[in-house]
C-alpha cells in the first residue's frame, strides 16, 4: 500500500486535541472446541468502544479483570489485529499502514508490561535491552548507543553502571525502570502502560509513579495507563475511562469520577474500594454487587450490568446504552444515569 | 482484662537456602484476644505467611524450621505438642484460608467432599452428615444452589467462589482463631468487597478471632482492631487501628502511608519511601529500615533497637523514641536507590 | 462421558484405515515376494505366473488391498503358507502368552513402581531414594536382552528356581485354562524382566510428578485442615500424581509388545513377538501385515483407554 492510501480521518471529525481517536473498536477471540476443533463462539474482549486521548494527557482505564483493558492497549498499538473499528493517530488510520510506515509510527508509541519479571529478557543485560530498540530502528550503534542509553538509565533513577547488569540481579522496582527507559529509548509521543505498578510492593510503587509524572513533564509524553486499582488510576489520571465486559460505561475527569460517578457500575466499583483511613471507612457504605461478572462468551443483552444493577428496568435488558455526554465532557453509557 | 487466645513469644523461624540461613521471621511476640481482629501488614517478603505457617506448624521442613520461642493457644504451647495432637487443632480450633484461591482447592475432589471431610474427621459425624454441614456452610457463605454447588469442582466456580469455599472449609468446624493469608488480594475489587462483608458478618456472627494478613492498608482500616507492622522479619509497630493510622511512630510506618495513592485525595505528589528491601539473607546491621530511613541517627547503624511501649497498647522500634536515640547525632547521608 | 468414549472410539476408525493403507503400502514396497520364498527354485517360468496369477499377486494394487481388508473384516485374516495355517488361528493360539505376559509384567511393575515412586518424593534425596534412583536409572539404560540373560543365568542356572524357557514343561500342553499355573510358573522370569524395565520409568514418573503435586498450594490447604500424612499423600496428592502416570502408561502399552518381542525370543516363548520376528525373517506377508494391523490397534485402544482413565481421574477434562 502506498503512503496515499493510507486512510485519513475525515476533516469534521478530526480532533486536533487528541493524538490517539478510537473509533468504534471490536476485538472478538475465537473459541474453538468440538471434534475438529470448530469456531464455536466469541470472546467479545471489547466491542464497540470509542474514546479519544489528548495530547499530553493521562488517560486512565480501569475495570475488572477480563474486562478488555490490555486487549484494548494492544489493538491500539496494532500488536494485534482488531476486528472491527479503526484507531487513528494524528488523524492517521494506524490499520491501513502497510509495514514500513507501521515501523515508522512504533517509534511513536510504545508498551511498558505489567509483569517487570517476565518482560526483561533475561538473557539480555541491561544495555542492550535498552538499547535494542535504536539498533532495530537504526537510530545509534556502538559508543553512540551506550551512550544514550546510560542517559536514560539516569533519567530513570538507575545508575549508568547498571548497563552491564542482567534483569534479574534487579528488584520489581528496578526492572520496571528498565521497562520504562526500554520504552523511552525512542522519545515516543504516546506510551501505553498495561499495570505498570500493580505487581509492586506499596512502598515500590509510588516511586514509579512519581517518576512516570516526572517522565510526562519532562518529554511532554501522553499516557493511556491501564490498572485495575481505582486509587492509582485516580491519583495519576486527567480523565479516567471505566470498561466493564469489553464495553466503556463511563469516561470523565478523574475528579468528577469519584465526586460523581454517574454510571452504576463506576458507583459500585468506587465504594467497594476500602481507604485507608479506619475513621472514614467505618463511615462509608458499601454498595455490594451481587455475583460474578457474566462472560464474555455469552454477555449478557442490552446493557451487560443489568444483570448486577440494582437500578436496572425492562429497558436495560433490551437495549444496550450508548455512550453519551451528560455535560462537561461527562461520558456515560447508562438508561437510567445517577445524579 | 480480656482473655489471650493466641500468643506467640520470641519466634524464630528460619530458611536454610543456597543464599544461606535466612531469618524470615527474627524473634517476633505477640497476641490475639478471643474474637479479636488482628492484621499483620508489610511488605512482600517480610515474613507474614512464614508468621502464620508457623501457628499453623505447617512450614516446609526443609528448607524451614521454627528455631526458637513459643506458641501458646489457649495457654498451651503449640510447639510442645505431638503431630497428632496438632491435627486436632489444626482445620479445628485454628483454620487457615490462603492467598491463591485459584490454586488451594484440590481439583480432583468436589467442593463439597473437600468441606465434609474436615467436619468428618473433627466432629466425628457420619459422612452423611458431614456432607449435610458441607451444604450447608455453602448456604452460609452466600453461594446460590448450594446443593448443587457442593456437588462441583473447583474448576467450575469462579475465583470469588472458590474463596467463599475456602472460607466455608475454614469455618466449618467453628473455629477460634482464623488464620487469612491475604484472602482477597487475588480478587476483583467488586469481589474483594462480597467476601469482605462475608468475613464480617461471619465474625460478628460467631465470634471468631482472625489474624488478617495482608498487604493492602484499605483493607487494614476495613477489618481490623490492632495492627502489626513487619519489616524484615520483626515487628517494627503494633498499634490499635486508629493510632496506627491517625498516630503512626515508625519511619516507615509513616513512610507507607504517606505512599499511598488515595481515592479520597488530591493529586499532591506522593511521598517516597527510597530503596527498596533488603534480601533478609543480607540484613543490614543495626536497624533494619535504616538504609531506607530519612532520620537515621549514628546509633541506628550500629545496633537495633528494642520494641518500646509508648502509649497503651502502643509500641515501637525505632531509636528516635529513646533518649539514647535522641542523644545520637543525626547522620546525613545521600539516601542510594 | 459414555458419549465420549463412543465419540473417541469414532475417531480412531478413520485412523484404524489410514494405518491399513499403510501397513499394506509398507509390505507391498518390501523386497521380494513370498512365492519366490516358497517355491522350489527350479520351477519354471509359466507355472511361477500361473501361481501368481491364482493368488491374485498380479491384481491392481488397490484391489488386493480391498480384498485384503474385505476379508478381514470378515474375520479371515488370511493365509500362513509357511505355517499352512489360517492366521487368525496362528494369532489366537498366540496371543494369550502374549496378553498374560504383558499384562503380568505390568501389574508387577505398577504395583512396585508406585509405591517406591510415592515414598522416594516424600523423603527426597534420602537414602532410599538415592538407592532407587540408582536403581531406576539402571533399568532404564539396560538393554533387555542383557536383563533376561542376567536372570537366567541366576534363577534358571544358578538357582534353578525358574525354567529358563518355554511356555509349559515340554509333554504338557498349553491349554487354557487347565494349565494356567505350569504357564505362570514359566512365565515368571520372562515378565520380571519386562517388569523391572518398565518398573525404572514407571517409577521416575511417578516420583517427579508427585514431587510436583505436593509442591502445589492444595497439598498445603489438606495438610491445614489437619488430615493426617497419609491421607494428604495417598488420597489428595496421589489421585493428582497419577494422572501424567496414566497417559504414559497409555503411552508404553504397545511398547510392552515390542519388549515382548525380544523377551519371548530369548525365552523361546510361543508369542505374539516370536510370530512376527519369524514372519519378518521369513516374508510371511500374510502374518507380517495381521501382526502389524495387531499392533496398531493396540496402540489406538492404549491411547483410548489412557485417555478414557485420565477423564475419570480428572474432572477438568471436558466430555464434549
Ligand atoms: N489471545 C486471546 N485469546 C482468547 N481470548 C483472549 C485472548 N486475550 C484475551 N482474551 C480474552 O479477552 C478478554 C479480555 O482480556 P484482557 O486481557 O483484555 O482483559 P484485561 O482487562 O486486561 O484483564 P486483566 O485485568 O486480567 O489483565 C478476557 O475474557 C480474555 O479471556
Ligand atoms: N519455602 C521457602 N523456602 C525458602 N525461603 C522461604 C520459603 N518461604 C519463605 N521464605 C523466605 O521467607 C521470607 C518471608 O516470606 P513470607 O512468605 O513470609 O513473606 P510475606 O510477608 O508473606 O510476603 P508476601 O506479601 O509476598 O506474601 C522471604 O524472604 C522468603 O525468602
Ligand atoms: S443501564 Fe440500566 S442496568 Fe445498565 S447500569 Fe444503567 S441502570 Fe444499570
Ligand atoms: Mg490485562
Ligand atoms: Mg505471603
Amino acid at each position: 500500500m502506498s503512503k496515499e492510501a493510507v486512510n485519513k480521518l475525515p476533516e469534521h471529525e478530526l480532533n486536533p486535541d487528541a493524538l490517539v481517536q478510537v473509533k468504534n473498536l471490536k476485538k472478538y477471540f475465537p473459541i474453538s472446541g468440538g471434534v475438529f476443533s470448530r469456531v464455536i463462539g466469541h470472546v467479545k474482549a471489547i466491542d464497540d468502544i470509542s474514546f479519544d486521548i489528548m495530547k499530553g494527557e493521562t488517560l486512565g482505564l480501569v475495570g475488572e479483570s477480563g474486562c478488555g483493558k490490555t486487549t484494548t492497549g494492544r489493538a491500539i498499538l496494532r500488536l494485534m489485529n482488531a476486528t472491527a473499528g479503526h484507531v487513528y493517530f494524528q488523524g492517521q488510520d494506524v490499520f491501513s499502514l502497510n509495514k514500513h510506515d507501521l515501523r515508522k509510527m512504533r517509534r511513536e508509541m510504545q508498551l511498558v508490561f505489567q509483569d517487570p519479571y517476565a518482560s526483561l529478557n533475561p538473557r539480555m543485560n541491561v544495555g542492550n535491552i535498552i538499547g535494542e530498540p535504536l539498533e532495530i530502528h537504526g537510530i545509534a550503534k556502538g559508543a553512540k548507543k551506550d551512550k544514550i542509553v546510560q542517559e536514560l538509565l539516569e533519567t530513570v533513577g538507575l545508575s549508568k553502571w547498571h548497563m552491564r547488569r542482567y534483569p534479574h540481579e534487579f528488584s520489581g522496582g528496578q526492572r520496571q525502570r528498565i521497562g520504562v527507559a526500554r520504552a523511552l529509548a525512542l522519545k515516543p509521543k504516546l506510551i501505553v502502560l498495561d499495570e505498570p505498578v500493580s505487581a509492586l510492593d506499596v512502598s515500590i510503587q509510588s516511586q514509579v509513579i512519581n517518576l512516570l509524572e516526572d517522565l510526562q513533564t519532562e518529554f511532554d509524553l501522553t499516557y493511556l495507563f491501564i490498572a485495575h486499582d481505582l486509587s492509582v488510576i485516580k491519583h495519576i489520571s486527567d480523565r479516567v475511562g471505566v470498561m466493564y465486559l469489553g464495553k466503556l460505561v463511563e469516561l470523565t475527569d478523574s475528579d468528577s469520577l469519584y465526586r460523581e460517578p454517574k454510571h452504576p457500575y463506576t458507583e459500585a466499583l468506587l465504594s467497594a474500594i476500602p481507604i485507608p483511613d479506619p475513621r472514614i471507612q467505618s463511615k462509608r457504605e458499601r454498595i455490594v454487587l451481587e455475583g460474578d461478572v457474566p462472560s464474555p462468551a455469552n454477555p449478557p443483552s442490552g446493557c451487560r450490568f443489568h444483570t448486577r444493577c440494582k437500578y436496572a428496568q425492562d429497558i436495560c435488558k433490551r437495549e444496550i446504552p450508548e455512550l453519551v455526554d451528560v455535560g462537561n465532557n461527562h461520558f456515560v453509557a447508562c438508561h437510567y444515569p445517577l445524579s | 482484662m480480656t482473655e489471650k487466645l493466641l500468643e506467640v513469644k520470641d519466634l524464630h523461624t528460619h530458611f536454610y537456602t543456597s543464599d544461606g540461613e535466612v531469618p524470615a521471621v527474627n524473634g517476633i511476640s505477640f497476641h490475639l484476644n478471643k474474637g479479636e481482629t488482628l492484621a499483620i501488614v508489610g511488605e512482600s517478603g517480610c515474613g507474614k505467611s512464614v508468621t502464620s505457617l508457623s501457628v499453623m506448624r505447617l512450614i516446609p521442613d526443609p528448607p524451614g524450621r521454627i528455631v526458637d520461642g513459643q506458641i501458646f493457644f489457649e495457654g498451651e504451647d503449640l510447639l510442645k505438642k505431638s503431630d497428632s495432637a496438632m491435627r486436632k487443632i489444626r482445620g479445628n480450633d485454628i483454620s487457615m484460608i490462603f492467598q491463591e484461591p485459584m490454586t488451594s482447592l484440590n481439583p480432583v475432589f468436589t467442593v463439597g467432599d473437600q468441606i465434609a471431610e474436615a467436619v468428618e474427621l473433627h466432629q466425628g459425624v457420619s459422612e452423611e452428615k458431614a456432607h449435610k454441614i458441607a451444604v450447608e456452610m455453602l448456604t452460609l457463605v452466600g453461594i446460590p444452589m448450594p446443593e448443587q454447588r457442593a456437588k462441583e469442582y473447583p474448576h467450575q466456580l469462579s475465583g470469588g467462589m472458590r474463596q467463599r469455599v475456602m472460607i466455608a472449609m475454614a469455618l466449618s468446624c467453628h473455629p477460634k482463631l482464623l488464620i487469612a493469608d491475604e484472602p482477597t488480594t487475588a480478587l476483583d475489587v467488586t469481589i474483594q468487597a462480597q467476601i469482605l462483608e462475608l468475613m464480617k458478618k461471619l465474625r460478628d456472627e460467631t465470634g471468631t478471632a482472625i489474624m488478617l494478613i495482608t498487604h493492602d492498608l484499605g483493607v487494614v482500616a476495613d477489618m481490623a482492631e490492632r495492627v502489626i507492622v513487619m519489616y524484615l522479619g520483626k515487628i517494627v509497630e503494633e498499634a490499635p487501628v486508629d493510632d496506627l493510622f491517625h498516630k503512626p511512630l515508625h519511619p516507615y510506618t509513616q513512610g507507607l502511608l504517606n505512599s499511598i495513592p488515595r481515592m479520597d485525595r488530591g493529586k499532591e505528589r506522593l511521598h517516597v519511601i527510597e530503596g527498596s528491601v533488603p534480601h533478609p539473607a543480607n540484613m543490614p546491621t543495626g536497624c533494619a529500615f535504616n538504609p531506607r530511613c530519612p532520620h537515621v541517627r549514628e546509633i541506628c547503624l550500629e545496633r537495633m533497637p528494642e520494641l518500646i511501649k509508648k502509649e497503651d497498647g502502643h509500641t515501637v522500634r525505632c531509636w528516635l523514641y529513646t533518649e539514647e536515640g535522641q542523644a545520637s547525632k543525626a547522620v546525613s547521608k545521600e539516601v542510594s536507590s | 462421558m459414555q458419549k465420549y468414549i463412543i465419540r473417541r472410539i469414532l475417531q480412531a476408525i478413520p485412523i484404524l484405515l489410514g494405518v491399513s493403507i499403510i501397513i499394506f503400502a509398507l509390505t507391498q514396497a518390501m523386497p521380494g515376494d513370498p512365492l519366490s520364498h516358497m517355491m522350489d527354485p527350479n520351477i519354471t517360468k509359466e507355472d511361477l505366473e500361473s501361481a501368481r496369477e491364482k493368488l491374485g499377486l498380479n491384481d491392481p494394487k488397490y484391489v488386493q488391498y480391498f480384498r485384503w481388508l474385505g476379508e478381514l473384516l470378515s474375520g479371515n485374516l488370511g493365509f500362513s503358507t509357511k505355517y499352512s495355517k489360517p492366521v487368525g488361528d496362528l494369532i489366537k493360539e498366540r496371543i494369550g502368552p502374549t496378553f498374560t505376559l504383558s499384562l503380568l509384567a505390568l501389574t508387577i511393575a505398577l504395583v512396585f513402581a508406585i509405591p517406591i515412586g510415592v515414598y522416594s518424593a516424600t523423603k527426597q534425596y534420602s537414602k532410599w531414594d538415592n538407592l532407587f534412583t540408582v536403581f531406576a536409572f539402571a533399568g532404564i539404560s539396560i538393554p533387555v536382552f542383557f536383563l533376561a540373560l542376567v536372570l537366567i543365568w541366576l534363577f534358571a542356572l544358578q538357582l534353578q528356581w525358574f525354567p529358563s524357557g518355554g511356555l509349559t514343561t515340554p509333554g504338557v500342553t498349553y491349554e487354557f485354562p487347565k494349565n494356567i499355573f505350569n504357564m505362570l510358573y514359566h512365565l515368571v522370569l520372562p515378565s520380571m524382566t519386562l517388569a523391572l524395565l518398565y518398573m525404572a520409568s514407571f517409577m521416575r514418573y511417578t516420583r517427579s510428578s508427585m514431587l510436583e503435586v505436593i509442591r502445589q498450594d492444595y497439598i498445603r490447604t489438606a495438610r491445614a485442615k489437619g488430615l493426617s500424612e497419609k491421607v494428604v499423600i495417598y488420597k489428595h496428592a496421589l489421585r493428582n500424581a497419577l494422572i501424567p502416570v496414566i497417559t504414559i502408561l497409555g503411552l508404553s502399552l504397545p511398547g510392552m509388545f515390542s519388549g515382548a518381542l525380544v523377551t519371548e525370543t530369548i525365552f523361546s516363548l510361543p508369542g505374539m513377538g516370536t510370530l512376527s520376528y519369524n514372519a519378518v525373517v521369513q516374508r510371511d506377508y500374510p502374518i507380517l501385515m495381521a501382526t502389524n494391523l495387531m499392533f496398531a490397534i493396540w496402540t489406538i485402544v492404549g491411547n483410548l483407554l489412557a485417555d478414557i482413565f485420565y477423564a475419570l481421574v480428572d474432572p477438568r477434562i471436558r466430555y464434549d
